[in-house]
């Protein structure tokens, strides 16, 4: 029996597929391609597949993990290469290893996610004032107050604590907004989904700043003026005092 | 890699939105030089039920495997989305390149049940195409429609360019050649439609006058006269030339959010034995042909490695029926076994070689069961040649308690031909016995509760059936019917029923003429949308463009037929006779069982055919 990592990426149309549906998608996989999967025994066996924690729908990803058994070894190029275009648009198996006896599974919480986000903006006068805003309210202390769900319900939180760092270009003017990086913290003990960090940003800079504002401009990311691609780029754990990205 | 057609914004909020995104292994993407026609296969219903169906999914392969042609799909949006759409101005698009669907040569629709026909209108409509065959010109696709509602074309014969009578595998092909070789040649669409009308199989509904008496009875459809030189009286419908070699996919979409009937499915045979009066699909797909052991397993190897499918389901009116069943399933369960693959065999007559093979294949947990008598006394099972008796049916339940099963449910249906009260209070009666046999089987031990339950669907007289020419109940009479059943039936047996307003309605349109067609656009210009759902059918909408039109829904439903009467699908040839229908109508009147077609040859005229079953049956053996 050995156990294999793959990451994947989950971009396009896929990034619809949801997570329950991945599953099924690559229990399939295995059968075409003649991957021998190991199954659990019992009445309903399954195949031994554990997947990271789930990505909401809509977002996409370059940093989904699986972690698979098979009945006996294989060459990992090999591998690569069966997976590849054996899955449905948008699925992409980028790397494979082969798991050493004892090492932890896929699912032991990472520190923090690395995220690319995408903002369009309508207006050409916002999009040129809103990297320096952005990064006017990055380097202030001030709380960022922001209605965050959790277990025990919705509760205005700042999540000043939860955002990790900024990419260092850490915002470009692309064609239609803007693109910068944010890392920020997930996981089990602390977690910052990315677009509730994005609605507690523009909030922020709205609030902090609101004459500067162009005045029909909603605060996305759901708002019609302002909509944003999120694309998980890294899982990152914390090394020797460095946050550094899972493999 | 397409761009999808809609935005994030509208996707993340609808339901799933796994529905619109095409992209599914194995479908099929074209590239600019490699096709000139450019078409869809469009399903009324939304993706989880459009990619449910074989015959849906079997036609787009056999499309795309066509040389030259690229065939996408094309399903109704859900409301939700929809309502989105319209607001935005987005039409109605194809999942594989996710294009509009207006800009497409052909659409080609499967018409699988009538209350899915307000969403053929709404979906042309999404699709900024006039919903009227007669409003369409050069600059529309061509629209036309096949599948087994379209038998009786005369109620949407108004919205579809041209009808597919037959078995698509063996029709398509051709059409295609043929409107490829109109394309080249620059005709027009009137012209177009001359050229296909030659085909046999195909029906074009303009072409054809019809005429109706002092009743308002429906009289006579004739092709007119500048027409008849392609337009013939009667239209038979094709059957495939053989098939044991007819065309199956080796490859199919695997969807990738789950559908209904998430599975690879092998259609073992086609037609049915039966002859069961009520029974239009036992009928319209005679002659009765089987698949071979050896070629059914070869394709499931095929469809195992292209979609991985953890389940293969065996298809077909009554599994039972099929002649080399345990070969069939010896040789499945040698490929199926180590690839975890399971075998599924719905259908299943139940009897003792039926518990074994479900044994073997392990495909039944012992959860459920279910036995179809459709009536609830000897006599009205024989009017309706419903083959099972009472004693058989207690006999299966008695091994099937013994081997531990527990849940049994009992098909039924209500508003039959000749039914009374007795045969309801029989149903009951019925389940009561099966009840009984539990008990019986368990006196003295401490067993679980059993879980037996009476479904009761309500009868739509179907064309193509020896019950054409039979009146429905009214709505207040269905209600009446399902309380006496209700009232008889223990507590220990729960009960469920199907709502009176569909079945009358599709009561109504099933058996409509072409006037049918103005009612169909009036309700849905009034709203009707997804009518086969229940929160989306309003009965008082559909009442009152019955009214609007100056048309009687009971004339239509309730009304008792002369069998001389001219009836308006009568210029369809589906092969099984007029003559045999009456024939049986009358064995019906009288209790008698028509023997089925593995024993005996009762000459319903398919055998014109000579296909499957039938070959060296003589002409008209039953006088």
């Amino acid at each position: 029996m050995d156990k294999y990592r793959i990451r994947f990426s989950k971009t396009g149309r896929a990034k619809y597929i949801s997570h329950l549906d991945l599953l099924k998608i690559f229990t399939r996989m295995a059968r075409r391609t003649g991957l021998d999967l190991v199954y659990s025994q019992g009445f309903n066996p399954h195949a031994e597949l554990v997947f990271s924690a789930p990505l909401p729908l809509g977002m996409t990803s370059e940093a989904e993990y699986l972690d698979m058994q098979l009945e006996g070894p294989a060459n990992e190029d090999e591998l690569l290469g069966m997976l590849s275009g054996s899955l449905p648009e948008g699925i992409v198996p980028l790397k494979i290893r082969h798991l050493e006896p004892g090492e932890g599974n896929v699912m032991r919480p990472v520190a923090f996610c690395r995220y690319r986000m995408e903002l369009s903006f309508p207006y050409a006068a916002f999009r040129e004032i809103f990297p320096e805003k952005l990064r006017r309210c990055l380097e202030g202390n001030e709380p960022i107050i922001t209605a965050k769900k959790s277990k025990s319900g919705v509760k205005n939180v700042d999540i000043r604590p939860l955002i990790h760092s900024f990419g260092e270009d850490f915002c470009s003017i692309a064609e239609h907004g803007c693109v910068f990086t944010a890392v920020l913290a997930a996981g089990n003990e602390a977690n910052l989904r990315p677009e509730v960090a994005l609605r507690g940003i523009l909030d922020e800079i709205n609030g902090v700043d609101a004459a500067e504002t162009v005045e029909t401009c909603e605060n996305g990311p759901d708002g019609e003026r302002i909509s944003c691609e999120i694309d998980r780029v890294h899982k990152l754990e914390y090394l020797d005092g460095a946050c550094v990205p899972l493999w | 890699m397409s761009e999808l057609y809609l935005p994030d914004s509208m996707l993340l909020a609808a339901e799933k939105p796994g529905r619109y995104i095409g992209g599914e292994l194995n479908s099929v993407i074209k590239a600019p030089g490699e096709y000139d026609i450019h078409m869809a296969m469009c399903f009324a219903d939304m993706y989880d039920i459009g990619m449910s169906h074989l015959g849906f999914k079997l036609l787009y392969h056999l499309l795309n495997d066509q040389p030259g042609v690229w065939c996408e799909r094309v399903f109704a949006p859900w409301p939700d989305l929809e309502d989105k759409m319209r607001a935005g101005g987005y039409k109605l698009f194809t999942l594989e390149s996710q294009t509009e669907a207006a800009n497409l040569d052909m659409l080609a629709f499967s018409l699988q049940y009538e209350m899915s026909y307000t969403n053929v209108l709404n979906m042309l409509d999404l699709a900024g195409i006039p919903v009227r065959a007669a409003d369409r010109d050069e600059s529309h696709p061509i629209v036309f429609c096949g599948g087994p509602s379209a038998n009786n074309t005369e109620p949407m014969a108004d919205f579809f360019d041209f009808y597919n009578l037959g078995e698509g595998e063996e029709m398509l092909p051709e059409i295609l050649e043929t409107y490829r070789a109109c394309k080249q040649a620059g005709l027009g669409k009137v012209d177009t439609l001359r050229k296909l009308a030659r085909i046999e199989g195909v029906y074009v509904p303009s072409f054809y006058d019809c005429e109706y008496d002092d009743n308002g009875h429906f009289r006579r459809l004739s092709p007119k006269p500048e027409f008849a030189d392609v337009a013939p009286a009667r239209i038979r419908k094709r059957v495939v030339s053989s098939f044991e070699n007819a065309y199956l996919p080796d490859k199919m979409v695997v969807p990738n959010t789950e559908v209904v009937h998430d599975r690879i499915m092998l259609e073992i045979f086609r037609g049915c034995t039966r002859g069961c009066r009520f029974c239009q699909a036992g009928f319209i797909y005679r002659p009765v042909r089987e698949r071979s052991p050896e070629r059914l397993t070869e394709v499931a190897r095929k469809l195992i490695a292209s979609t991985g499918y953890e389940e293969i389901s065996m298809l077909s009116l009554s599994t039972s029926d099929y002649s080399r069943l345990g070969e069939l399933t010896d040789k499945l369960l040698e490929i199926t076994v180590p690839q975890r693959v399971s075998i599924a065999l719905p259908s299943l007559r139940l009897d003792s070689f039926s518990f074994e093979l479900m044994e073997k294949v392990s495909a039944v947990r012992k959860s459920g069961l279910t036995f179809a008598p459709e009536a609830g006394t000897q006599r009205l099972r024989d009017i309706i040649n419903k083959g099972v008796n009472e004693a058989d049916l207690l006999r299966s339940c008695r091994i099937a308690f013994e081997g531990g099963w527990s849940t049994v449910k009992l098909y039924f249906m209500l508003g039959l031909p000749f039914e009374t009260d007795d045969d309801l209070i029989g149903i009951a009666d019925l389940a009561h016995k099966v009840l009984a046999v539990y008990d019986e089987v368990h006196a003295g031990r401490k067993a679980r509760r059993p879980s037996i339950t009476v479904s009761v669907s309500t009868f739509v007289p179907k064309p193509f059936t020896p019950f054409q020419w039979a009146p429905q109940i009214s709505i207040p009479e269905i209600r009446r019917r399902q309380d006496v059943i209700k009232q008889h039936l223990s507590r220990r047996v729960s009960f469920s029923w199907h709502d009176p307003e569909t079945s009358v309605l599709e009561g109504a349109i099933s058996r409509g003429d072409r006037r049918i067609g103005n009612v169909i656009y009036d309700v849905w210009k009034a709203g009707a949308r997804f009518d086969a759902w229940q929160e989306y059918l309003d009965y008082g909408r559909w009442m009152a463009a019955f009214e609007k039109n100056g048309l009687i829904a009971e004339d239509f439903n309730r009304r008792e037929r002369d069998t001389e009467e001219p009836l308006p699908w009568d210029h369809v040839d589906i092969g099984v006779t007029k003559r045999f229908f009456k024939r049986e109508l009358e064995r019906a009147k009288q209790g008698i069982v028509t023997p089925n077609c593995a024993a005996q040859c009762s000459g319903c005229g398919v055998q014109t055919y000579g296909r499957g079953i039938c070959v060296g049956q003589i002409q008209d053996p039953v006088q």
